[in-house]
């Protein structure tokens, strides 16, 4: 894997509380934007994330002493999780590449060992009919 | 409804002292009354360009959580799979350097000493033709070496000749 800081897969299920109808009229909204996962455990995800990043920066402006401050501290973590995200998606496609790869190599590679190990068995089988007449012919001769 | 997020997303909103839910309700309020761009464009220190920074801060970083959880999650099977792979070049690259060449070189022992066999049976008026068990026409295996099987063979370089100094150069050529 990459030198990247990736956390581990290990996931947890949260409860989230909304009344249906609600959400129905956020992902209608999702959908307007166009910025939103279509998929509802892709949106569900997204709108926490989302919810998550607007606390944390309305609290970035809400303890800045200035709005100098603010925007500075903003600025910068905007900077970070946009180059984050940029590292993110590469190495991400170059993992999924190497997958892809691995996968098609894997398939033409297995049938190239498949038929090496065929090819052994075949010399195993030889070696044995050879060992066994050669006592044969050995046994004949002591006779 | 449930969502499934990453371990680490918990216990990363339990640093910045939110819960699931809090982060949710914010994140549905913000659905269709942000804007949608991508890029800055309001003057800085100003408040519509906190405001600006703010939405955009919050886009980026959704993105980049969608991203992390993707990856993180599909990241064992990219393990796997390299791992598959690994395993079956190295049983290929183990048969064809120390497996088939091992039992070639021995199947060209037996012939060689079958032959002998058959040679001193013939000669004591035997058939060996009788003496079995025989290896169906057609399909004995070539036991001669192949190409590209047994241990790579490193190519020897002639050593460079011995770096003579300054000194040794005008010895060399002697006094003129």
């Amino acid at each position: 894997m990459p030198a990247i800081d990736l956390p581990t897969a290990d996931t947890s299920t949260a409860e989230l509380s909304l009344a249906p109808d609600e959400f129905d009229v956020v992902r209608v909204r999702a959908v307007a934007e166009g910025l939103a996962p279509d998929r509802e455990g892709e949106l569900l995800r997204y709108l926490v994330y989302l919810g998550a990043a607007y606390l944390e920066a309305e609290q970035v402006v809400d303890e800045a002493s200035s709005a100098h401050d603010g925007y500075d501290e903003l600025h910068r973590r905007f900077g970070a999780v946009s180059a984050g995200a940029a590292v993110l998606r590469f190495h991400w496609a170059e993992a999924a590449r190497t997958y892809a790869d691995e996968q098609r190599a894997a398939t033409a590679h297995g049938r190239g060992v498949g038929g090496y190990e065929a090819l052994v068995e075949k010399l195993e089988d030889e070696i044995a009919t050879r060992e066994d007449r050669i006592l044969h012919l050995e046994e004949a001769l002591a006779a | 409804m449930n969502v499934e997020l990453l371990t680490a997303d918990i216990t990363e909103l339990d640093e910045l002292g939110l819960d699931v839910q809090q982060a949710f309700e914010r994140g549905c309020k913000a659905i269709g009354n942000r804007p949608t761009r991508e890029r800055i464009a309001e003057k800085p220190d100003t408040e519509a360009g906190v405001a600006e920074l703010v939405d955009l801060f919050a886009e980026r970083s959704a993105d980049l959580h969608l991203v992390r959880f993707s990856f993180a999650t599909a990241a064992p099977e990219y393990d796997r799979s390299t791992c598959a792979f690994d395993a079956i070049d190295a049983r290929g690259r183990e048969i064809q350097r120390d497996v088939a060449p091992t039992l070639r070189a021995r199947l060209r022992e037996l012939r060689t000493r079958e032959a002998e066999l058959e040679r001193a049976v013939a000669m004591r008026g035997l058939d060996p033709r009788t003496i079995g068990p025989m290896v169906p026409a057609g399909e004995a295996i070539d036991p001669t070496k192949r190409p590209g099987e047994g241990p790579r063979e490193r190519r020897h370089l002639t050593p460079l000749p011995v770096r003579r100094s300054l000194l040794s150069r005008l010895r060399r050529r002697g006094p003129r």
